[in-house]
């Protein structure tokens, strides 16, 4: 292979990671690029081509709370680096154990193992009634890593709330794997409030055994670049899948949901809805992927992504792809990418409403359908109201 | 109170209203009649400020209050209501929370109270009656999935709770049934009554048949060919243009 000209963040990063496959895989293809399958439309490589230096502790005071979550155990991670916590609930243990060494090939993913400060593993034995709320709060403009590993046994039960709070323009990489084991039930509730500087990767692998279920909801408002990665392994039989996932893109931001779920097992049930507003110069990119192996029959599986552009600048990319080798399936997926109907609008200013009134509340609707996912009504509305006072602050998200 | 003058409308790259005159006292109902194609809906959408309805020329008052340069949501306010030939779907938005809101803003825009949720629900729910609208229909999202017909009622239910001081109504009266029509006669003549403001109220009732101004008596009617008034005169005209048709009018018309 021909040696690539690194830049100058490769080099950087590089020079940080142990000797190794991954070094050999960033030495060779560099950071994911617009070369690159998968990362065509967000490509991390120009985005990072300032350099990131490993962040310094975070440090002044916390920022406050974003979203009150009700009746939840906190964790908060300041530049990558959890803070002191209180007490867990009932059937949840934490480990902080140092950083591995990665046999990942997906760069972002192994960069997050090997260069975060501390493996932290949260271990979930029964079911939690107690949400564990997450929030990931960076700044500087420095790299920041983390690792998380979660595992449930058979039929725990957890509700994570995760906020990804970025100010300043830092690159901010997660990598956080979930193992399901059977009959285990796993619900997050995401919010990734607006970053018009920070550059974020989020990397999500999920691993289900049988009967287990996942439930997954992200309202994001995206950043200088953004990308949510879920890859979902479904291994057992009878799996329950959710993903639901709301942008909501102005500015400049970029916000790039990704996804692939694997059916192996026998009669899973995955239900996938993407919806999105883009405005301004604000870029969308949707990528999802269904495979169903010969062996996953009776696989009920359906995506669907729509999106509403509000300007002439806007773009929204998506390539939603199916996979299939099993003949006894039910597999649908659907892209539609349209703008608001001024006869529409017409119609509502007739009978009063202005203009911004028509917007807020037409937009309001669109979104519901993934807001109604959320079944915890408190959640959900602190969810509905982050998405209304951003549309009432102006034209900015 | 309704006054249009020397009105001129090009949509696209085409003149279709060319140089309409017309004015609808206090109290009184006027009806336009005449072929399809000839702008009808054309001369209601100018008058409710719909873009990509340009006025060129002439003007448009409600109450000597110029309406050229509103936006479709203050004439709104200023108490213009349009009721429409094809009512939209609003996916994802209840009915009551629409037209609540919808009012609300209204009331706001003129200065006035905003009314509660709980009086507005009364009030609504009496009216949905009136028109013959379920309150299952009233919990669903606007209008979507609804029949032609129901959707003919929706409109009346807005024109009912809204009390607007000048409605055009806009082909209220097709794809509805003659226990509909008697209905929307209802609407009109209750908004018309004295006691409940209608001497200060016009109407403006775009049709094609006569059925439905059996039940709304006008006090004059216009028929409208080729985006003129070619013809005035009273009630006893929408006899004449059911029995001879709108051909008399070609020639005046071209
Ligand atoms: N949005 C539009 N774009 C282009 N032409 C239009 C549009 N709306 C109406 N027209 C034309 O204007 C003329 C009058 O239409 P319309 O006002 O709907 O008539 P009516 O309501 O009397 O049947 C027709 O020739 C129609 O084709
Ligand atoms: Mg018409």
């Amino acid at each position: 292979m021909t040696a690539l000209k690194l830049t100058k963040t490769e080099q950087g990063l590089l020079a940080a990671l142990p000797d190794g496959a991954l070094a050999q895989a960033l030495q060779t293809k560099g950071l994911p690029n617009r070369r690159v399958e998968g990362w065509r439309w967000s490509d991390l490589r120009t985005a990072l081509r300032e350099e990131k230096p490993l962040a310094k502790t975070f440090d002044g005071a916390l920022p406050t709370e974003i979203l009150s979550v009700s009746d939840a155990t906190t964790l908060i991670f300041a530049n990558g680096v959890l803070q002191t916590l209180g007490d867990l609930p009932d059937g949840v243990t934490l480990e902080q154990a140092g950083p591995t060494a990665s046999g990942e090939t997906n760069l972002p993913a192994g960069l997050a193992q090997s260069l975060a400060d501390k493996k932290i593993t949260l271990s979930i034995t029964k079911p939690v009634k107690e949400k564990i709320y997450l929030r990931f709060i960076a700044k500087g403009s420095g790299a920041i890593n983390t690792h998380l590993v979660v595992k449930l046994s058979q039929g725990a039960s957890a509700h994570f709330v995760e906020s990804y709070e970025s100010a300043d323009n830092p690159f901010v990489n997660g990598l956080a794997t979930f193992d399901l084991a059977q009959e285990s039930h796993l619900t997050r509730s995401i919010l990734q409030p607006s970053a018009p500087e920070a550059i974020m990767v989020q990397n999500s692998f999920v691993k289900m055994a049988a009967r287990a279920r996942y439930d997954q909801t992200l309202i994001g408002f995206g950043g200088a670049y953004t990308r949510f990665e879920t890859r979902i392994d479904g291994q057992g039989d009878d799996l329950t899948i959710n993903l639901a996932t709301a942008y909501l893109l102005s500015g400049k931001n970029h916000f790039d949901s990704t996804s692939e779920i694997r059916h192996h097992g026998l009669a899973a049930n995955t239900e996938q809805l993407t919806k999105g507003i883009v405005r301004d110069q604000a870029r969308a990119v949707f990528q999802g992927k269904f495979y169903v192996a010969r062996g996953a029959q009776k696989t009920v599986a359906n995506m669907q992504h729509k999106a509403l552009m509000l300007s002439e600048q806007s773009e929204v990319d998506a390539k939603p792809e199916l996979e299939i080798y099993a003949d006894d399936v039910e597999c649908a997926h659907g892209n539609s990418v349209g703008a608001l109907d001024p006869a529409l609008i017409f119609y509502m200013r007739q009978r009063g409403l202005s203009e911004e009134q028509v917007r807020t509340m037409l937009i309001g609707a669109f979104l519901g359908e993934v807001l109604q996912q959320i079944s915890d009504e408190t959640l959900r509305n602190a969810l509905n109201d982050k998405i209304a006072n951003a549309m009432e602050a102006g034209h900015e998200f | 109170m309704l006054k249009i003058e020397n009105l001129h409308v090009t949509v696209g790259e085409s003149e279709i209203i060319k140089g309409l005159s017309l004015e609808v006292p206090a109290g009184e109902v006027h009806a336009v009649m005449g072929p399809n194609g000839s702008g009808k809906s054309t001369l209601a959408y100018a008058v409710a400020g719909r873009s990509g309805y340009e006025v060129t020329k002439g003007d448009i008052t409600l109450n000597s209050k110029a309406l050229n340069e509103m936006s479709p949501d203050e004439r709104a306010a200023a108490g213009l209501f349009l009721s429409f030939q094809s009512p939209m779907e609003i996916p994802g938005v209840a009915v009551m929370n629409f037209i609540r809101t919808a009012l609300n803003a209204q009331r706001k825009q003129r200065g006035e109270k905003e009314i509660s949720a709980a009086e507005f629900l009364r009030f609504a729910r009496a009216k949905a009656k009136v028109v013959g609208l379920s309150d299952t229909k009233l919990k669903r999202p606007f209008n979507v999935g609804f029949s032609g017909g129901e959707k003919k009622r929706m409109e009346m239910l807005q024109m009912a709770i809204m009390a607007p001081a000048f409605a055009i109504m806009d082909e209220t009266d097709s794809g509805l049934d003659i226990d509909a029509l008697k209905m929307v006669g209802d609407v009109v003549n209750d908004l018309r009554a004295p006691e409940n403001g209608g001497a200060s109220r016009g109407f403006l009732v775009i049709t094609h048949y006569q059925r439905l101004l059996d039940h709304i008596k006008p006090d004059r009617i216009h028929v409208l060919a080729d985006g003129r008034i070619v013809k005035s005169g009273g009630p006893e005209l929408a006899a004449e243009l059911e029995t001879h048709g709108y051909d008399q009018f070609a020639g005046e018309a071209a």
